[in-house]
């Protein structure tokens, strides 16, 4: 039944993927979108197994969620100064820059909030392990996703 | 020449121009920043240029680059991670 449902939870989210990826939508589109979209669920569900991955608890979902897009237009502001500064400045990297370990706030997944944070220009996630992340981050200021993700102060 | 061109020529040539240099003559970590913010500037290019010639369809090449462009971030990252000693 489990498996039904994560199935099927993937064959949507990969045919409206497909749906959005397309300019007009006719039911043969929709015929074949959803064929692949099958295919990819399997192989979704086959690849998360292996990986032994789980989504992990849902806490402090909807503060991230709103954290998510005030983070992405302020780390794309910062990565554009830094871009700039490099072209007329001294070459060297931007103080605080490198890896760092975020502790999760207790009960949020690992899984969904390292594909968060690396969906932001200022971090990527390169490890998990019992709730802390190994980061790699743009500088050394912290984001509101990262702030709503440890349950630090808003 | 309408408005929407005019901004996609304007992003282009101030988004793009500054990311170009430093993309190819920086450090490997400011390469992969300035590729970082090329992607996102060529996704809005191509987006205020769909919508100045009224083509609906050209925005999927935008939205396309939308997805696939941090996901490539995201491999040179990895690739530099065994630079620094963690």
């Amino acid at each position: 039944m489990r498996t039904a449902v994560e199935l099927l939870l993937w064959w949507g989210l990969l045919l409206l993927l497909s749906m959005v990826l397309i300019s007009s939508v006719s039911v043969l589109e929709v015929a074949v979108g959803g064929g692949i979209a099958a295919i990819g669920a399997l192989g979704a569900v086959a690849a998360r197994r292996a990986s032994g991955a789980a989504l992990g608890g849902a806490a402090g979902w909807a503060r991230a969620l709103w954290a998510f897009p005030v983070t992405l237009l302020a780390d794309t502001g910062r990565l554009a100064v830094l871009v700039l500064r490099t072209l007329r400045g001294p070459r060297r990297p931007p103080e605080g820059g490198g890896f760092r370990t975020v502790r999760l706030a207790p009960g949020t997944g690992a899984a969904w909030a390292g594909a968060l944070l690396s969906a932001t220009p200022g971090g990527y996630v390169v490890e998990a392990r019992d709730g802390v992340l190994t980061v790699h981050t743009l500088d050394g200021s912290v984001p509101a996703l990262q702030r709503a993700l440890t349950g630090g102060p808003r | 020449m309408n408005a929407w061109l005019l901004a996609a020529a304007v992003l282009a040539v101030g988004g793009l121009g500054p990311c170009l240099p430093v993309g190819l003559r920086g450090s490997p970590e400011q390469r992969v920043a300035a590729l970082d913010l090329a992607g996102t500037i060529a996704s809005a290019v191509l987006l205020l240029l769909a919508q100045g010639f009224s083509r609906t369809s050209y925005t999927d090449l935008a939205v396309d680059l939308a997805v696939l462009a941090p996901a490539g971030t995201l491999v040179f990252t990895r690739l530099l991670a065994g630079r620094e000693p963690r």
